[in-house]
């Protein structure tokens, strides 16, 4: 019944619907309750364009599906082409799922600068869907620092005390890794083209199209494929973000308002996660495999650094931000044990990490807007008071520790898994995580919600209106979902996580390895 | 009939369902009531059903009802050492053999009662809905922790429990206590999960799965390749071994990680029992013998199971000598008769062990119970000290909590003395080295626990009324919602242990027979199941255990009949070995001192290196550098510009003022402007060549 | 090498668009001398008009001459080759842009309106000769002819004085660096005894085979002085004041036209007459490439004047523009091309908004007055973030893309570590030209006393116009840049 996509530029709509949302609250819209709704409107419809999606990917097709493809810059080779796989199509849907809620969570935050609000807003969207839907890398490119400018506004106009420095600081920081991913993606361009001053290039028509460079990548001689991976790693490690780049986010998640947090845990942390697994694993494999180490490393830093970090916060929302930090610490572990759990892992704990830290966030938003404070210190015994709310806000706590029946678990367990077949050391310290994550993300819901209601104000805070309730059910229904019955989700990654580890770890004959494993397994990828 | 297993834990889910959601916050406490008890009742019945079922064609092959694939999170390269490629899935599903029978059976039967009972208990408390929900979200947790088919699917049950005891010990959230207590337990038991979770790793790594049958069947297959070393000088079995068994200490409160099970009595009695004594606190027992495959391929690991069992037995039964908190006793009661357990498990003994948990199932619930029937009559009031003498006023719950007491110690024909008798006679009987001192700890922690259980008695129901009199005079007994499960769980109290009346009593070990399958068999070894002892050693040795425990219950009682002054007269007598045990060894308070405050310091000492060496060293380190640099190439531009000003002031000069001052400045500036070029040269020069 | 006495008609009718400028200037000049002047309007009127004219005519000659292989005239004197076309379109257009904006700005010297737009088209006819030339004497004519005409633009304000203090600076670092140019241009006569561009491409590696010390030297000071007229570091230090000091259109024409101009002449120089020597100068260019990037960005840091902030962010893009000529490829030299048009269109977009911004004594200069523009006027506000990132090289804007292609030139060419610099400076530029969009965004209105007067609905169309073509063209380039890479391209076919 959906085969009606495939008829139509699906992708293009999706992406370029809010874009186009955006002009009209622009030029044609003046009335905030209009353009409100206007937007919101916007977003809606274009979660509900990218659902067919779902139905109408074939998991057993061809890696890329829905493709389109159109010249941009003939000259430089540079094509408009779109297309998703099982990993893209996840993303995508998060992202319209979140965007949508992202927009409900605002409609009474915002009280101020509506029209230029919404329109941020929807670039954003925009953006974001681009770089999950690019299979050009410069497209990609063009997407990825785009979508920084309306991110830029969002936590500078409507954001925290502190936000002209939380904006500025968010801005360099990715921009500078950005620019130094550019220089990698040009090496990339020209060894696939005419050559590279050392190295002698492949000899291919001059491209930036991602599945030529998947062709060509591994023949990159394993000197230039770790230069460049190097210049990849620090965009997509600052994005992510791995341990030593990680101070921009909890200044940006503080600062910005909640929508801002929002799609910032939500999405945009994603994008450097995708990146690794859309770039830097199959196009650099000889690279990955030396650098594993290094990169598993950092995760397990990251991992138990971001939860010591997280305990000892005073404020929600850093507190959340610190937990992110630790969470995508699972991801990056999981991607880079190079195995089949891992990958599928690490892709489904970015779903799942997006949408439990989302529901955080608007959570801790809901609360802001009734009492405009963040710090743990202003609350305690809300369960009391507001008993919808703490019940919501219990279970997505539990989801985000990875309590079993929730998503949380099914990431961090098949991604140990994945992890623990590579070094049982690497599994055992990142496990450490877990049981932080529990301390401190139940200290801080006991401190929040249990004991005697410590300040008056609280007395009678309302609980939840519909309208919270709304956008916050459908994130605590899928959390259930992807804990009971995440075979779908594994199913759809199944093609493109067995192209990964064939492309970067190939599983050698049983023959090989069928003596029992060495004391310590060997750290390489073989 | 059987083919309606899934049922079993969907009625309470529904139970959960209906009371969460459905009901308003305006249900009466009868609503709820009989929607929790209904479903709870609803689940035992089937269960009843559903084990007659399997009994009757009892057949040797489990019965396995796969529900639904899980993970399949695709292929790993080779198995977590050694192995080959292996194609990851995980599957849901709920699987019926003797032991889940024998498991089912406690969990849906007390599970059953005891919600009866809170309804009398709890009536009146503001969160009366929010209890039952969560105690049959409980119900829930705990039959698919018993009745998973895997280890995936037990580990869903067993953090389940898990979160449902965390609620409930916190359930009157407004005490910090209780709070604290909650989160206590949930983080300690996490720390056990901690090391499951390692042992599930490496046995999906392995195998390819979780569930029980397969991994049964490929164990059997590969016994050997399962004993070459592994990590940390272990076999691969014992490895894994090592990581249940850590995990079932978390659960099943034993050493290291027992301390969190006294502070969970901050929780309502009626959860004490049904999750603290009965049911939850027993997993770790059940996975060990689940696991008994494994644990017989690590011999080493499975004596540490057995020493570190009989050590908590002694030193909890310790503690329980002294406390002043009727609540207090049970928990460590329970502590040191799960260390009973694990003892026998580690023995090999599985079925004992199994034994032990089902008979513990009902005389601890039974005393519990009683202790709630109490406190609930003397309107909260736990102190040993401020009872005594109810024997008369709450005649009903005096008897029960006694046959409790009785069974417990190990009298006669109570429940408690089959089972404990099982496990001694094991110990005596393994062949594993030094299992006389295991035989000699587990009969003195017999004599203990006698002795505190009477004592207990004593304080509680002999001797005069010591509590304020103004509650004396409106002591009632239980409504009959708490009395009838009083009762049939005294039943059960007597009864119990008459299914594994030994052979030498001329018995028929029914229980342990009925257990037999579930315990792997490998060639050439026969697990020290029947005791190798001659009928006259075994009949000794019980009588010796009798002897014991009636000597310390007559001790207990006279010593405390009157009061606890006697008894606090010989603590005065043995001043240091009392502060001891009173404080506990001070175990919490080194815990306290080192693993928490450790986290902590951790914790603080991390986020100050983020916001300063990270963040202001590096990041804004780097922004003021180049604010720096700007400075100074701010302040070069400005000379360079300022000897311009300079000169076109000169030039001004020039065309309005005299001839002389027009040389010198002319002079100075052109050597100015020479210089300028000068430097440019130079620099040109200096990058060319 | 004598110069060939006769003009051919064809010649003269060839360099049509130059002589109809020149001729234009001339006549307004005569225009305002007799009686009482032109008006602003008209006289403004007369400068479109001839600049308009002078583009079709270009556009005729063009398509009138083969352009491979180019036309020469006057003896080899200059060249009508695709560089030369391009460069010379780029700089009527930004010429006519800058008209644009003069309009208002000029209000305060009404009566010298003519005068004013004479010298501008004088310059602009000096800057077409300028890039067609191809020997260094008539280069060097052509350029000082624009300079001169600048400097006076510089300090036309007469009765403003630091107008007047910036023209005596422009002309006296002026002055001398055209000496060392001539001192360059005659060292490399002594030593080649050629001023041909073609002639110098034989000998300089002749000359630098028998181990001439003089040819290098010449060369050198050649560069020094064009250098100097580009603004790169550490040359630049009449930068800052002169672009403060000059009336803002003037500015803006010395930010684009000018410097375009003679990034096109030092281009044409290195590629082509000291093409064959490239090793020894690209050290020399990467290290002044280097050095403008760093300097230009890093002092824009502390820059609270919005003027001086742009001068130094021109010292900085005269940085970027040397990588094209770094890499010495064809990539390169395109791609400087492209950002030259790119950054042409930002900075007098930029400067178009200072102008707006400003009125009569009151220049809005510091960064303060740009606060709550977005809710003042959101599209001037709009049309400046445009700009800025363009300015940045942010997507989706030219400058996103020039960048983009410099610095594949560089890594191409194997200049990585340029390119390097290049991006961590262009990420660094974010934060001073940011700081301007938090004033226009982040702040709330602050109204000084008297300022609603300054400040309100700002009339005039002419630089609203210019502000809007530039803003469109900005964002054009940045999303369809394949029409300009495709002219760009086949103009440099004849250069092949």
């Amino acid at each position: 019944m959906f085969d009606w996509v495939h008829g139509v530029p699906i992708l293009s709509l999706i992406c370029f619907l809010p874009l186009a949302g955006a002009l009209i609250v622009i030029f044609a819209l003046r009335d905030p309750a209009t353009i409100r709704r206007f937007a919101f409107g916007v977003a809606l419809v274009d979660f509900l364009l990218s659902l067919p999606l779902w139905f109408a990917f074939d998991a057993q097709g061809p890696l890329f599906q829905f493709k389109e493809g159109a010249d941009w810059i003939p000259s430089i080779g540079v094509r408009y082409e779109l297309g998703i796989d099982g990993i893209a199509l996840l993303l995508v849907l998060l992202t319209t799922l979140l965007g949508t809620l992202a927009f409900l969570s605002s409609w009474s935050a915002i009280r101020e600068r509506e029209r230029e609000y919404y329109t941020f807003l929807l670039l954003l969207q925009t953006g974001m869907l681009g770089v999950f839907c690019a299979l050009d890398f410069f497209l990609f490119y063009v997407f990825w620092e785009v979508m920084l400018v309306p991110m830029y506004f969002l936590i500078g106009i409507w954001g925290g005390p502190r936000r002209l420095y939380a904006s500025i600081k968010f801005f360099l920081y990715t921009l500078v890794g950005s620019v130094l991913m550019l220089l990698g993606l040009l090496g990339l361009y020209f060894w696939n083209g005419q050559g590279l001053f050392g190295w002698t290039g492949a000899g291919n028509t001059l491209s930036f199209s991602i599945e030529q460079f998947h062709r060509v990548g591994p023949a990159i001689p394993a000197d230039l494929q770790i230069w460049i991976f190097l210049a990849f790693f620090v965009g997509f490690a600052i994005k992510v973000p791995m341990f030593p780049f990680h101070t921009w986010l909890p200044d940006a998640h503080v600062e910005a308002p909640t929508a801002g947090s929002v799609i910032l845990a939500g999405v945009l942390l994603k994008m450097g996660t995708y990146g690794f697994v859309r770039f830097s694993l199959p196009i650099l494999p000889e690279a990955t495999r030396r650098l594993v180490p290094w990169m598993i490393g950092l995760s397990i830093v990251a991992i138990l650094y971001g939860a010591l970090c997280a305990m000892a916060q005073r404020d929600m929302k850093k507190l959340v931000a610190y937990s992110s930090v630790s969470h995508l610490g699972f991801v990056t572990l999981g991607i880079f044990a190079l195995n089949g759990p891992g990958l599928s892992g690490g892709v489904l704990q970015m779903i799942n990490h997006g949408l439990s830290t989302g529901a955080l966030f608007l959570l801790v938003g809901v609360l802001y807007e009734r009492r405009h404070t963040r710090l743990i210190a202003d609350y305690g015994g809300l369960s009391a008071v507001m008993p919808r709310y703490a019940t919501i806000f219990l279970i997505v706590t539990l989801a985000s520790i990875g309590v079993p029946t929730l998503n949380g678990f099914v990431g961090e367990f098949t991604i140990l898994i994945g992890a623990f077949a590579k070094s049982w050391a690497w599994a055992i310290a990142a496990t450490l995580g877990i049981v932080l994550g529990a301390a401190y993300m139940l200290w801080m819901f006991q401190r929040v919600f249990f004991g005697p209601v410590a300040h008056e104000e609280n007395r009678n805070l309302p609980d939840l209106s519909r309208r919270e309730l709304i956008y916050l059910l459908p994130i605590v229904a899928l959390c259930f979902w992807i804990g009971l019955y995440p075979k779908p989700f594994f199913r759809i990654l199944e093609k493109p996580v067995a192209y990964l580890v064939e492309r970067v770890a190939p599983i050698e004959p049983p023959a090989v390895s069928a003596v029992p494993a060495p004391a310590v397994p060997a750290v390489e990828g073989r | 009939m059987r083919d309606l297993l899934w049922l079993v834990p969907l009625l309470p889910l529904l139970g959960v369902l209906a009371n969460g959601l459905l009901v308003g916050r305006r249900a009466s406490e009868k609503t709820v009531a009989w929607i929790a008890c209904g479903s709870s009742g609803a689940a035992a019945v089937l269960a009843l059903g559903v084990i007659a079922d399997y009994l009757r064609s009892m057949s040797p092959r489990p019965f396995d009802l796969h529900l639904w694939d899980w993970m399949s999170p695709g292929a790993l390269p080779t198995g977590g050492g050694g192995g080959g490629p292996v194609n990851l899935s995980i599957g849901f599903g709920l699987l019926l053999d003797p032991l889940s029978v024998v498991m089912l059976f406690v969990v849906t039967f007390v599970g059953f009662w005891i919600h009866l009972y809170s309804v009398g208990y709890m009536a009146g408390e503001p969160g009366f809905r929010r209890y039952f929900t969560y105690l049959n979200l409980f119900l829930v947790a705990m039959l698919v922790l018993v009745l998973g088919d895997g280890y995936a699917s037990m580990f869903l049950g067993w953090e389940g429990v898990g979160l449902c005891s965390y609620l409930l010990i916190g359930f009157y959230f407004d005490r910090e206590s209780a709070a604290d207590a909650g989160r206590k337990a949930f983080i300690v038991n996490r720390i056990g999960d901690f090391a499951l979770l390692a042992g599930l790793f490496a046995l999906a790594g392995r195998f390819g799965t979780l569930q029980f049958a397969e991994i049964g069947s490929q164990i059997a297959a590969s016994a050997e390749a399962l004993r070459a070393p592994y990590v940390l000088g272990l076999s691969f079995a014992g490895f894994v071994a090592l990581c249940l068994f850590l995990g079932a200490t978390g659960k099943s409160a034993q050493i290291p990680l027992y301390i969190w099970l006294p502070d969970a009595m901050a929780g309502p009695t009626p959860v004490s029992a049904l999750i603290h004594a009965a049911t939850m606190v027993t997993a770790g027992v059940y996975l060990v013998v689940r696991s008994n495959a494994i644990f017989q391929l690590a011999p080493g690991i499975s004596a540490l199971v057995a020493w570190v069992g009989a050590a908590t037995a002694l030193v909890a039964a310790g503690f329980a000598l002294v406390q002043t908190d009727l609540k207090k006793v049970l928990a460590y009661s329970t502590i040191s008769q799960l260390g009973y357990m694990f003892l026998a498990a580690g023995l090999g003994a599985y079925a004992a062990a199994i034994f032990h948990l089902a008979t513990h199932a009902f005389f601890k619930a039974l005393l519990f119970l009683a202790a709630g029937a109490v406190i609930h009559a003397l309107g909260g009031e736990q102190d040993l000290r401020r009872m005594g003498g109810l024997w008369t006023r709450l005649p009903r719950t005096a008897r029960a909590f006694g046959i409790g007491a009785l069974a417990i110690a190990g009298i006669l024909p109570f429940a408690g003395f089959w089972s404990k008798d099982a496990i001694l006679s094991a110990a005596a009987a393994s062949g594993s080295s030094g299992h006389w001192i295991l035989y000699a700890i587990g009969l003195t922690t017999a004599g203990l626990t006698a002795f505190y259980m009477f004592r207990a008695f004593a304080l509680a129901f002999l001797g005069s009324f010591r509590g304020d009199p103004k509650s004396e005079h409106h002591l009632h007994e239980a409504p009959w919602t708490m009395a009838l499960p009083l009762f049939v769980l005294a039943v059960g109290a007597v009864a119990a242990g008459w299914l594994g009346i030994p052979e030498a009593l001329g018995g028929e070990n029914r229980f342990g027979r009925f257990l037999e399958p579930v315990v792997v068999k490998f060639s050439g070894r026969a697990p020290a199941e029947h005791s190798g002892l001659s009928q006259a050693a075994e009949i000794g040795g019980m009588a010796l255990a009798l002897a014991l425990a009636v000597a310390a219950i007559l001790l207990a009682l006279r010593i405390y009949r009157a009061g606890p002054e006697r008894g606090a007269a010989i603590a005065r007598r043995f001043p240091r070995l009392h502060s001891v045990l009173a404080n506990k060894a001070w175990v919490d308070e080194i815990y306290d001192a080192t693993i928490v405050r450790g986290t902590w310091g951790l914790s603080r000492l991390a986020a100050k290196f983020d916001a300063g060496a990270i963040d202001r060293g590096l990041v804004e380190g780097a922004g003021r550098l180049t604010v720096f640099g700007a400075w100074i190439s701010g302040l070069f531009d400005r000379h360079v510009v300022d000897g311009l000003v300079n000169f076109s002031a000169w030039l001004l000069d020039r065309f309005s003022r005299s001839l002389r001052r027009v040389q010198t400045g002319a002079v100075s500036n052109y050597a100015f402007a020479l210089a300028l070029s000068a430097f440019v040269l130079v620099c040109l020069y200096a990058v060319w060549r | 090498m004598p110069f060939p006495g006769s003009l051919s008609p064809r010649d003269v009718a060839l360099i049509g668009p130059e002589l109809l400028l020149a001729v234009a200037g001339l006549l307004l000049l005569v225009a305002g001398a007799i009686g009482k002047g032109l008006q602003r309007r008209e006289a403004t009127a007369v400068a479109g008009a001839s600049l308009g004219l002078a583009t079709a005519v270009l556009l005729v000659v063009r398509s009138v001459v083969p352009a491979n292989p180019p036309a020469r005239l006057f003896g080899g004197s200059l060249v009508l080759d695709g560089y030369a076309f391009y460069w010379q379109l780029l700089a009527l257009v930004s010429v006519a842009l800058v008209v644009l904006l003069s309009s208002r700005e000029i209000e305060a010297i009404a009566s010298r309106a003519s005068e004013y737009y004479a010298l501008l088209l004088i310059a602009t006819s000096a800057l077409m000769l300028m890039v067609a030339a191809l020997d260094l004497l008539t280069l060097w004519i052509a350029l000082e002819t624009m300079a001169l005409s600048s400097y006076i633009l510089a300090g036309i304000f007469t009765r403003e004085r630091r107008s007047n203090e910036a023209a005596i600076k422009y002309f006296v670092l002026g002055a001398l660096s055209s000496a060392i140019l001539l001192y360059g241009i005659s060292l490399l006569y002594g030593a080649t005894g050629t001023l041909e561009l073609e002639g110098l491409a034989q000998a300089m590696p002749a000359a630098l085979e028998k181990g001439s010390r003089i040819a290098p030297l010449g060369g050198l000071l050649v560069l020094a002085g064009l250098f100097f007229k580009i603004a790169a570091a550490p040359f630049h230090f009449w930068v800052p004041d002169v672009y403060v000091g000059a009336p803002t259109p003037i500015t803006a024409f010395l930010a684009s036209a000018s410097k375009l101009a003679s990034f096109a002449v030092l281009g044409r120089i290195l590629l082509h007459a000291f093409g064959g020597v490239r090793i020894e100068w690209q050290p020399v260019v990467a290290g002044v490439a280097v050095a403008s990037m760093i300097w230009g960005n890093v002092g824009a840091l502390t820059q609270s004047n919005v003027k001086r902030l742009l001068a130094y962010s021109s010292i900085a893009h005269a940085g970027y523009l040397l990588i094209g000529v770094l890499a010495a490829s064809e990539t390169g030299l395109w791609a400087a091309m492209f950002y030259a048009a790119a950054y042409a269109f930002m900075t007098i977009g930029a400067f178009s908004v200072v102008a707006l911004l400003s009125r009569g004594e009151y220049a809005a200069e510091s960064c303060s007055d740009y606060s709550g523009l977005s809710r003042r006027s959101p599209f001037l506000a709009a049309a400046m973030l445009i700009f800025l990132i363009g300015l940045t090289g942010i997507p989706p804007t030219g400058g996103f893309f020039g960048k983009v292609f410099l610095f594949a030139a560089a890594v191409e060419a194997g200049w990585t570590w340029v390119a390097v610099v290049g991006v961590l400076t262009s990420a660094l530029s974010l934060y001073f030209y940011f700081r301007i969009v938090v004033f226009m965004y982040f702040s709330p209105v602050a109204e000084p006393a008297g300022a609603v007067e300054r400040r309100g609905a700002l009339p005039s169309r002419a630089v609203s116009a210019a502000i809007g073509l530039c803003a469109a063209l900005t964002l054009a380039l940045g999303i369809f840049p394949g029409p300009l890479i495709d002219l760009v391209k086949q103009s440099l076919l004849a250069l092949r």
